[in-house]
């Protein structure tokens, strides 16, 4: 998997959540999650995700990036709050993009570098790591020997360096992670520090470090959006964390018994038969509002209380039979990519207009950031039925009538 | 741009073949992230403040392995074009624009003046090169050319025979 696939694969979690209250999620939790503090609108996210993946790839140069996000703002008709204006909280401003930009790439590239390194023949090869500048900047901070120290780190010859799987590396860093960057936008990173040196100094024996490296053969690093689990004491749903955790990442995470369960991607991870059915929660009171006046009121009053699964089967056989039977729709069609499965639950839960469909039918539609449009048609008794991206609304769709899923 | 390493590991070695290579494409790895982060500590030769290009190509510094095979990437733009050199033309405007000033480092013209207010373009009749200056203060801020050669740096990696020794060290480190 490469830097650019790990971002793409983060699940977009559009949240009022600011800093402080992200800084309360478990780094695992945070780092599966594509966020920026007080953006609730996913299409942003997804606009701003596909971009800085793009920026991972390193292909193109930051400046363009951010001129390609801006143009993405202004098609979602993004405006800073009055007052904001060009500060950390426009998203417009080059200091708010680069840090969306850079820390979403630093992290993805952390993560990488991290785990190839803890991988058994590099390990065993490498198997600590010196704290070091690797960026060089105009202004470094200084403390990094103090901090270092207050994480429990010991200095060799004023070298800062600990083995890859000491606790040392969490603490550190502001993000909880054992990679880097281990602050906003800081320069320092690590340099792989080899086995001969790291026995030298004492920080493992040789057979202290067969050990390890069996452990790592036996249990490699868990792959990044898979199997995640946090045990958390004494969480309950109606926790200040669990309330926290659940409005941050809705149906992307389950709570049982203590224990939060990542999801993943849910529609990606039922379209990929990993799991079968993924449930996308009540319909919403936004959404209940934009129905009124334009569907009957029963079957507005069955949307009130359904709580409809997406299924890989059902979904399929309702996307063929329409693509299928009507071909003027599909001129105006455009293929589903990965980040329009990834805003499907946000097509549910916040559209943009709600269209009435035949026969007890609704078609939920949202505006993504390139100008098309996605539609969800979903049955008031029978559940998720479709879903398609066009180039124009429904509403202005030419012989839309004729389009009922 | 991409280092393919391929591992051919003596028959009486007891670490796999597969291992040996994570081993050797970590070593070279490593040797290109050094590098990089040497260069990194230079600072610039046109007096503009430092942008950390070569800080942040280190951190694009990533090892897949495949078998015995291991394939080192850095991932940053313009690494490739530095190494072997070549000639770049403007694809997306009229001229390459190559920031003179603290007001264009790191920003494209079209993002340091999105309404196009705040530089004007000279460009005399005839010549190879513009410039777009501050309206207020007359200062360059980009020198315009319709092209740019670049000259192959070799020295932007380490040489063949350093990233040979650092694989080989650190496959010798776990034999």
């Amino acid at each position: 998997m490469t830097e650019s696939e790990l971002i793409l694969q983060k699940a977009l979690v559009g949240s009022g959540l600011d800093s402080s209250q992200w800084n309360q999620i478990q780094a695992g939790f945070r780092n599966r999650a594509f966020f920026s503090s007080r953006v609730a609108e996913v299409n942003i996210l997804a606009a701003m995700r596909e971009r800085v993946a793009k920026y991972a790839e390193g292909e193109t140069d930051l400046s363009k990036i951010r001129m390609m996000i801006r143009d993405d703002l202004r098609r979602a008709n993004y405006t800073p709050e009055p007052g904001q204006e060009n500060t950390i909280h426009d998203l417009f401003s080059q200091a708010r993009l680069d840090v969306i930009i850079k820390t979403n790439v630093a992290q993805a590239r952390g993560y990488m570098q991290f785990a190839e390194g803890m991988s058994p023949g590099a390990f065993a090869a490498f198997p600590a790591q010196e704290f070091t500048r690797i960026r060089h900047s105009r202004k470094p901070r200084q403390d990094w020997p103090q901090r270092w120290a207050k994480a429990g780190g010991k200095t060799y010859g004023g070298k800062m360096i600990a083995l890859k799987d000491d606790p040392v590396w969490e603490r550190l860093s502001v993000f909880g992670n054992p990679f880097p960057p281990f602050d906003w936008g800081s320069g320092m990173g690590v340099l792989d520090v080899d086995r001969k040196t790291a026995i030298q100094l004492g920080l493992v024996s040789d057979e202290e470090l067969r050990g390890k490296t069996a452990a790592l053969r036996e249990k490699p690093l868990p792959d990044f959006n898979r199997d995640m689990q946090a045990s958390v004491p004494n969480l309950r749903h109606d926790s200040l964390c669990g309330k926290i955790l659940k409005q941050a990442f809705g149906d992307q995470i389950a709570i049982e018994n203590n224990v939060v369960h990542w999801q993943g991607n849910l529609i990606r991870d039922v379209l990929a038969g990993s799991i079968n059915k993924a449930r996308l929660g009540m319909t919403t009171p936004e959404a209940l509002k934009k129905m009124a006046g334009k569907l009957p009121q029963a079957d507005i009053d069955a949307f009130k209380a359904m709580n409809p699964s997406f299924n890989k089967t059902t979904f399929q056989q309702h996307a063929a039979k329409h693509y299928g039977s009507n071909e003027k729709r599909l001129k105006t069609n455009i293929p589903l990519e990965d980040a329009d499965y990834d805003l499907m639950p946000a097509v549910w839960h916040n559209p943009d207009t709600i269209y009435p469909g035949d026969d007890h039918g609704a078609i939920f539609e949202m505006q993504t950031f390139d100008g098309n449009y996605l539609q969800l048609a979903v049955n008031a008794i029978k559940g998720f039925s479709s879903y398609y991206k066009t180039k124009i609304p429904l509403g202005a769709a030419p012989g839309n009538s004729s389009f009922i899923p | 741009m991409h280092l393919d390493l391929k591992i051919t590991v003596p028959a009486d070695i007891l670490a796999s073949d597969h291992e040996l290579a994570q081993a050797a494409g970590r070593g070279v790895s490593n040797a290109v992230k050094r590098h990089l982060v040497e260069r990194d500590s230079r600072g610039r030769s046109d007096g503009l403040p430092r942008t950390g290009y070569y800080g942040d190509a280190a951190s694009g510094v990533t090892t897949e392995v495949s078998g015995s095979r291991a394939v080192v990437t850095i991932h940053k733009e313009g690494v490739a074009l530095h190494y072997y050199g070549g000639v770049v033309y403007p694809t997306d405007a009229k001229a390459l624009a190559i920031p003179k000033s603290i007001q264009g480092a790191g920003k494209r013209p079209a993002e340091a003046d999105p309404d196009h207010t705040k530089f004007a373009l000279v460009w005399p009749k005839g010549e190879k090169t513009g410039t777009l200056r501050d309206k207020e203060t007359d200062e360059v801020v980009y020198l315009l050319v319709s092209k740019a050669k670049i000259k192959e740096d070799k020295t932007v990696l380490p040489t063949d025979a350093e990233l040979e020794s650092a694989g080989m060290s650190a496959m010798e480190a776990i034999l």
